[in-house]
């Protein structure tokens, strides 16, 4: 089937196989739950299938939109920010979900520390696994900027939890 | 330059910041999106989707329920949005006054349910603020109420028995969890749950009916919990029930407008809970949340146990805890019941001791767990000291510091 000008269920089938772990591990770990997650994924795909131009670098364009997408879900999570932290402690949860949230709690205190332009940077290149060339493309900054980020995060975390 | 012990320390801090967990997108993710993708493909561009649905069910007869599911991609993708469209709406609201029927029996617990019984009034009523002030109320039976923190300290109190009712508990509110029922105070928190739950929970199904003015969004969910030994908890709570929830909302406002808690039946759908009204804004103030006379009248007990591990009640299984107790309350042994019905005080307690003071044990089963019960179910025979025969399935639990085998239910 046809989805748009530039894309069809077969090419669409092919990027949510090559990259949906990678979206989703990172949406997770900045949002911190599932249905969330998977919801700023799904969005994305959607988009990717209904957008009428050329998309030059689709997996850019995918983590783009992912990025863009978990900081309008945090926005609107952050309105509901007591709520949240009440209905956590009463929904039931299978164990690993609660291993999982709880490994997101830990690393958010430790991201905590940083700047958003560091945090971002880590984000995409440990949990979302992308090499420094890509994270320049997909935020349309020189590597050396990006490199330069995270080592400049990793170094406040190193003096603040390690000297 | 940077050392080895520089470079040890920056992987160091790579590895704090590595999950340790693999997390991965639901099996069903990518059939979801193709779908949806589909979907997508088939309606018209330059119009909205939902502009073009809406606009197509509001020119039919409202009583026609139109499943509207496909314009928001996936049913579970559309009651979420429903949902969070809900949760915001509800945000801005300063109180609510709920009134529920509710299928149950007044001095059980609040989150307790019994597809046999006939509906009894529920009030539900909270103050939205730091902190959230609440009461929920069975008519005649069961009250749970927050009113704050005073002098007398930060507790949840609940208490049992209609006007007569002179017994108790406290619950530090730090930490207090709340059930089922009770995340009725605040619909948000209900439906946040069902937001969250929709990706969740493999046993659910959703339905999106559009009626015009209303959006009715149907979740059928599996019990949770582990029925593998028995179904004894089966249909005693609304977590631990096949359920068919329906949630109606208003388009205009996006609101909770209605519920209803449906178990699915063979026979016949029963229905559970039914709300009965829900109004937001309504004035109330903390005096309006209990009865204060009632209040004054009652000793609450703080329910925060701890016990020496001494006591005879550890260090072993159920069914032994369960001989140990039942045999104490034939010679009706203090020392031993004080510890084993420590959440039965006061006249409680005194009608206990009227009635199983003096029995004897004529036999005890096998332990069993059920649902998602946190104890242990015993089922137990038992001959009262006027000669009548009972049977009993205590409820005991020993998810406390030291261990200790406490009677939570049965009696």
């Amino acid at each position: 089937m046809k989805l748009n000008s530039g894309t069809n269920i077969k090419q669409l089938s092919q990027w949510i196989d090559e990259w949906q772990e990678q979206l989703f591990r990172y949406a997770y770990f900045r949002l911190g739950n599932r249905s969330d997650a998977e919801d700023v994924v799904q969005d994305a795909f959607l988009k990717i299938a209904s957008t009428t131009s050329a998309i030059a670098n689709p997996k850019a364009y995918l983590f783009r939109i992912v990025a863009n997408g978990c900081v309008d879900s945090l926005r609107h999570k952050s309105r509901l920010k007591p709520l949240e932290e009440r209905t956590s402690a009463t929904i039931p949860s299978h164990s690993e979900e609660m291993e999982a949230e709880e490994e997101f709690r830990r690393i958010e205190r430790l991201l905590s520390h940083l700047s958003e332009a560091q945090t971002e940077v880590i984000r995409l290149h440990i949990h979302a696994g992308l090499k420094f060339t890509e994270i320049a493309e997909m935020l349309e900054e020189p590597v050396t900027t990006i490199k330069s980020r995270f080592a400049s995060g990793i170094e406040k975390l190193r003096q603040q939890f390690i000297n | 330059m940077k050392t080895q012990e520089y470079h040890n320390h920056e992987e160091q801090i790579i590895d704090m910041l590595t999950p340790k967990v693999e997390v991965k997108p639901s099996d069903d993710l990518r059939e979801r999106i193709l779908n949806a993708a589909a979907q997508q493909a088939t309606t018209k561009p330059r119009k909205s989707r939902l502009t073009y649905w809406i606009g197509a069910a509001t020119s039919m007869a409202a009583v026609v329920a139109i499943a509207i599911t496909f314009m928001l991609n996936t049913p579970a993708y559309a009651a979420r949005k429903y949902f969070s469209t809900a949760i915001i709406a509800a945000q801005e609201a300063k109180t609510l006054i709920m009134k529920l029927s509710v299928r149950t029996a007044p001095d059980e617990p609040i989150d307790y349910i019994n597809p046999s019984l006939d509906f009894i009034p529920a009030t539900v009523k909270v103050i939205y603020g730091e902190p959230m002030l609440w009461s929920i109320e069975k008519k005649d039976g069961r009250k749970v109420l927050y009113k704050g923190a005073d002098a007398a300290g930060d507790y949840v109190y609940q208490w049992i028995g209609g006007k007569d009712g002179r017994t108790g508990w406290k619950f530090n509110h730090n930490g207090y969890s709340t059930d089922e029922l009770e995340a009725m105070l605040d619909p948000r928190i209900l439906l946040e749950a069902e937001r969250r739950t929709a990706t969740r929970n493999k046993g659910t199904n959703y339905e999106v009916l559009d009626l015009g003015e209303l959006v009715i969004v149907r979740v059928s969910t599996t019990a949770q919990g582990d029925y593998s030994k028995s179904d004894y908890m089966l249909n005693t709570s609304l977590a631990e029930a096949n359920t068919i929830r329906e949630y109606s909302f208003s388009k205009q406002t996006g609101l909770l407008w209605k519920m209803r808690i449906i178990i699915p039946n063979d026979k016949q759908p029963i229905t559970i809970v039914e709300s009965e009204s829900i109004d937001y804004n309504q004035p109330l103030s903390v005096d309006n949340l209990y009865d204060k006379e009632q209040f004054s009248n009652i000793t609450f007990n703080n329910v925060y146990f701890e016990q020496g591990q001494s006591s005879p009640l550890t260090g072993i299984t159920a069914d032994e805890a369960a001989k140990i107790i039942l045999e104490a309350m034939g010679s009706w042994d203090s020392d031993i019941l004080d510890t084993a019905m420590y959440y039965y005080k006061g006249d409680l307690m005194t009608q206990i001791e009227k009635k199983y003071k003096g029995l004897q044990v004529q036999s005890i089963e096998k332990s069993f767990k059920s649902g998602l019960y946190a104890g242990r179910f015993v089922k137990c025979k038992v001959v009262l000291a006027d000669g009548t025969k009972e049977n009993l399935t205590l409820a005991l639990r020993n998810d406390n510091k030291n261990k200790v085998w406490l009677v939570d239910g049965g009696l």
